[in-house]
């Protein structure tokens, strides 16, 4: 097993098990949302946290669930021209791309953490309701997210440069994919 | 598509009310251009368009906008002092009263500190109208709100819920809907020109006034200090007059609005809480003063300026 | 900071942008990299920070909570045997008719619609069950996926549907109005559809046989099928009746669909651990895809209106003195050749911040617009190149299908689906009738 393909599974199994740690949360704010309404509809009683639960279980599952959307090449594009090019213009636009993708999220991921350590270091609070809950917990997750996001981007970086100087390896989504179909 | 004058310093401002101001913040940009001879341009934005409104203190303070238009409450997890300054269930009863206050008796100051703290730098004072209940049926007590669910936040519904009446938090945009269908009975979210804009009266027919604050909520004007300094002493008290005249366009249309509409009385069946029902929703709201002073020490300085106040009006006693 | 006139910075960022999606650049990350580049060049630093902006508010959303709910409530139920038992009723009820199953299949799918929030659902799972029955019977082959692909399209337009949760987000409307308001204009183009369907078939009845004399059922066998209609029946009226009967706000009754579309897999006998694994799992993967490019999309739309850009489109209005409806067909002329190429939340991104404010202004009901976008989104789900249906039902449809069949079946739905527009930009009310009359 080639060094990219050790590098590649261990990368992909992260974001896999990622992806698979987030998806709890769907049932998550199926179970809230729930409660809430039978609290409220039969015995009058809302509750206070459980719109912004849901909406916090909400958050984390949508900006989480990034890197788990980039491994399974799930993020819309439009490749109707793209397929056209020859391989090799393929793996160099993948490159500019996700080259260009990393930069742009270390701006983010940089901006993240600012934003969640002013967040904790506050100890801010939300007011939607009275309720009141800590916000950094839900606004860490944003770091994080990004963090992983670029962990994987890198990873298709590392393949999209294969590609370009045809570099061989076993793409370990690949044997995933056929297993999957 | 106009030459770009060295001179000429951009502002963007944002404020929190959406489309009904377009006409005040429209003579306000003429108001400063004119003044400044166009060396002063403000660039619009209505609530929702760049930055989300409990955001604006981030988003001045980094830059992304220069001037925001909004109110405490959306932002005391930030600023502690958030939820004083939008107006404590009480603190005043009329605009006069709550004018002095934040100008003579000192608040604006403390409030101004709290702001710089997270770098920003207060220029605007603005109030609110009333803020009152409306409610899918008549209502004559706070007894008739016991088994009615109420759309609130922050201070009210603390309030309420100390009577046992239950409150839930819905969003502005889903209030007519969840009013129609009878998801809630009842909120809390403005004066009767803000009901009247979200429709609200088509499916709740009664405003009940609770006399608890008015105006219900003061607004604040905040600029990127960076941006306040590299105006020269002129164009700063340009931007800062005219701000002033904003705030009170504001103000004067909501109250005309809302008295307009109290006179004609068509939108809604108007009435008021009774006395002793107001007297115990003020006492009741004592405690949030005391957990509000209990915050910070900056808090407590502030509580002890209304408490002197209240005294002073005799509304409490030692 | 550069500054710029508003022509050059919307060529600037959109030239940018479409040059990133050409070279196959997720759309995300093409919204991301050109509203992040343009926010540095002309707006400072200060303007970076909107991408954080955009992400929390973006998340910190409760009416958005509802979307993950839905696409988990149409999964469920795309594997929850329904669909078997809904075209084997379909079969025994409507068999002898010519063209019978296709009416029928529309009639499912707008069950379907009525349960699901994505298009995804009907498309694939009778593309699956239907398109096989329907080839076997002698159905024209392109009648036959047409007919999916337009049925299954009708997701977003009948409620509840995921399309209208995030425009309401974006344009501060309420989700249930819109949910009222898709209704009428749904069931309309599902009689159109049926209309199509039977027109052709009577004129010429080798498109849709009618089942043979061997093959036909009694009257008893065809009550009994019925039953098959109980537990969607159920589920419709539940979820429908929880948002209007006030048990439930709009996104609330996500969270009792998606309860009742696993209640409804049980009574199927399939749920077990691998369905709720593969729910989880794809609900993950499409609300991580979506919601991505929500961020990156209210970030490149903030960027671009931000920068003042966003006068351009009314300082055209005002320059060419337009009238209101030419600027409303011009509007719905950019959805559909926008359709043709991106994801109808692209499409919904870039366009609605910035159109919504102009029709509001012009003096429209804005609800009435919602449904215009709606409608015209459905196009764009079935015009190639770029079409979802479209791929949705490559990927199910036998090998006998080829690609220009399925893009030649779709174009007369298409043609359908304008007439449907239309109708709607004339009359008003079919879509405002409604949601009057509810709340
Ligand atoms: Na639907
Ligand atoms: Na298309």
């Amino acid at each position: 097993m080639s060094k990219i393909t050790r590098y590649l599974r261990f990368q992909d199994g992260l974001s896999e098990w990622i992806g698979r740690a987030t998806s709890w949360l769907t049932l998550g704010i199926i179970g809230v949302l729930l409660y809430e309404v039978v609290a409220r509809y039969i015995f009058n009683a809302p509750t206070v946290w459980g719109h912004e639960l849901a909406t916090m279980f909400f958050g984390a599952l949508a900006i989480l669930a990034g890197s788990y959307t980039l491994l399974h090449r799930q993020h819309v594009c439009s490749d109707v021209i793209y397929r056209l090019f020859p391989v090799r213009v393929q793996a160099l636009c993948d490159v500019i791309v996700f080259s260009l993708g990393i930069l742009v999220l270390a701006v983010f991921f940089k901006m993240a953490v600012e934003f969640a350590y002013r967040s904790w270091e506050i100890g801010e609070y939300s007011n939607s309701s009275i309720w009141r809950p800590m916000v950094w917990p839900v606004k860490t997750t944003i770091p994080v997210a990004v963090g992983f996001l670029i962990l994987q981007s890198i990873a298709e970086l590392v393949r999209a440069l294969a590609r370009l100087s045809g570099v061989q390896y076993d793409d370990p989504r690949d044997e995933r994919d056929e297993q999957g179909a | 598509s106009q030459a770009a004058y060295a001179d000429t310093v951009r502002l963007r401002m944002h404020t929190f009310y959406g489309t009904e101001v377009d006409q005040i913040a429209s003579d306000l940009r003429d108001r400063i251009k004119e003044a400044s001879d166009g060396s002063i341009r403000i660039q619009f934005f209505r609530g929702g368009e760049l930055v989300d409104s409990d955001q604006f203190v981030e988003a001045v303070a980094r830059g992304s906008i220069d001037i925001a238009h909004g109110v405490g409450s959306y932002w005391p997890g930030t600023v502690g002092i958030g939820t004083i300054e939008a107006g404590l269930p009480g603190a005043w009863v009329n605009v006069e009263e709550a004018r002095d206050i934040f100008a003579n008796q000192g608040l604006d100051e403390i409030i101004a500190e709290a702001y710089e703290e997270k770098g920003v730098k207060l220029i605007g004072r603005g109030f609110g109208s009333d803020y009152g209940l409306v409610t899918r049926e008549p209502i004559t007590s706070l007894e008739d709100l016991a088994d009615m669910r109420i759309r609130a936040t922050s201070s009210i519904a603390t309030v309420l819920e100390k009577f046992d009446i239950p409150t839930a938090f819905i969003p502005g945009e889903e209030i007519y809907i969840a009013l129609s269908t009878g998801v809630i009975d009842g909120a809390v979210y403005g004066g009767p020109v803000e009901y009247e804009q979200l429709r609200i009266n088509e499916v709740a027919g009664y405003y009940t006034d609770i006399n608890l604050l008015n105006p219900g909520w003061t607004e604040s004007v905040l600029i990127n200090p960076d941006s306040w300094e590299k105006m020269s002493t002129e164009q700063q008290k340009i931007v800062q007059t005219e701000i002033d005249q904003y705030l009170l366009d504001v103000h004067n249309w909501l109250e005309e609005g809302n008295q307009r509409l109290i006179d004609e009385g068509t939108i809604f069946q108007f009435s008021t809480l009774p006395e002793d029902d107001s007297r115990g929703l003020a006492e009741a709201s004592l405690p949030i003063w005391e957990a509000e002073a209990a915050r910070s020490e900056r808090n407590a300085r502030a509580i002890e300026i209304l408490i002197k106040n209240a005294k002073a009006k005799g509304r409490i006693s030692e | 900071m550069i500054d710029l006139d508003p022509l050059a910075i919307t060529a600037i960022m959109f030239s940018s942008m479409i040059i990133l999606m050409v070279m196959g650049a997720p759309l995300a990350w093409a919204l991301m990299i050109s509203g992040m580049g343009s926010a540095y060049l002309m707006f400072g630093p200060g303007g970076l920070q909107f991408l954080l902006s955009s992400a929390y508010s973006t998340m910190d959303n409760f009416l958005l909570a509802a979307l993950p709910l839905f696409i988990f409530m149409g999964l469920v139920l795309e594997r929850s045997g329904i669909t078997d038992d809904l075209f084997e009723m379909i079969h025994k009820l409507m068999g002898r008719l010519p063209g019978g199953l296709g009416v029928g299949t529309i009639l499912i799918c707008a069950l379907i619609a009525a349960m699901a929030g994505v298009s995804g659902a009907a498309t694939v799972s009778l593309g699956i069950i239907a398109l096989p029955a329907m080839l076997k019977r002698g159905y024209d082959k392109r009648l036959a996926t047409g007919t999916i692909m337009a049925g299954g399209a009708l997701g977003f337009l009948i409620p509840p549907s995921v399309l209208m949760i995030v425009y309401a987000f974006l344009a501060r409307e309420s989700v249930g109005k819109l949910f009222a308001a898709g209704l009428m204009p749904g069931l309309m183009l599902a009689g159109i559809y049926m209309a199509y369907i039977l027109i052709r078939c009577r004129l010429n009845p080798a498109l849709g046989p009618a089942a043979p004399v061997e093959d036909r059922f009694t009257a008893k066998e065809k009550l009994k099928s019925l039953r098959h209609l109980i537990s969607p029946g159920i589920l419709v009226t539940t979820v429908l009746g929880c948002i209007i009967g006030g048990v439930t706000s709009p996104s609330e009754a996500s969270a009792v669909g998606a309860a009742g579309a696993l209640i409804i897999a049980a009574m199927h006998g399939r749920l077990n651990w691998n369905l709720l694994r593969y729910v989880m799992l794809s609900t993950t993967k499409i609300t991580g895809m979506l919601l991505w490019i929500a961020i990156a999309a209210v970030f490149f739309s903030r960027i671009y209106m931000g920068l003042g850009a966003d006068e351009i489109i009314t300082d055209s209005i005002d320059a060419f003195s337009l009238s209101p409806y030419v600027v409303i067909l011009i509007m719905l002329f950019s959805f559909f050749a926008l359709g043709m190429f991106l994801d109808d939340f692209a499409i919904l991104f870039i366009t609605i911040p910035i159109y919504v404010p102009i029709v509001r202004d012009m003096g429209f009901d804005t609800t009435w617009f919602a449904v215009l976008f709606i409608l015209s989104m459905q196009s764009a789900y079935l015009t190639p190149p770029f079409g979802y249906n479209l791929f949705y039902m490559r990927s199910v449809a036998p090998k006998s299908i080829t690609i220009v069949d399925i893009y030649h079946s779709a174009l007369p739905y298409v043609g359908l689906q304008l007439l449907g527009l239309a109708l709607v930009v004339a009359f008003p009310m079919i879509a405002l009738w409604l949601p009057g009359l509810l709340f």
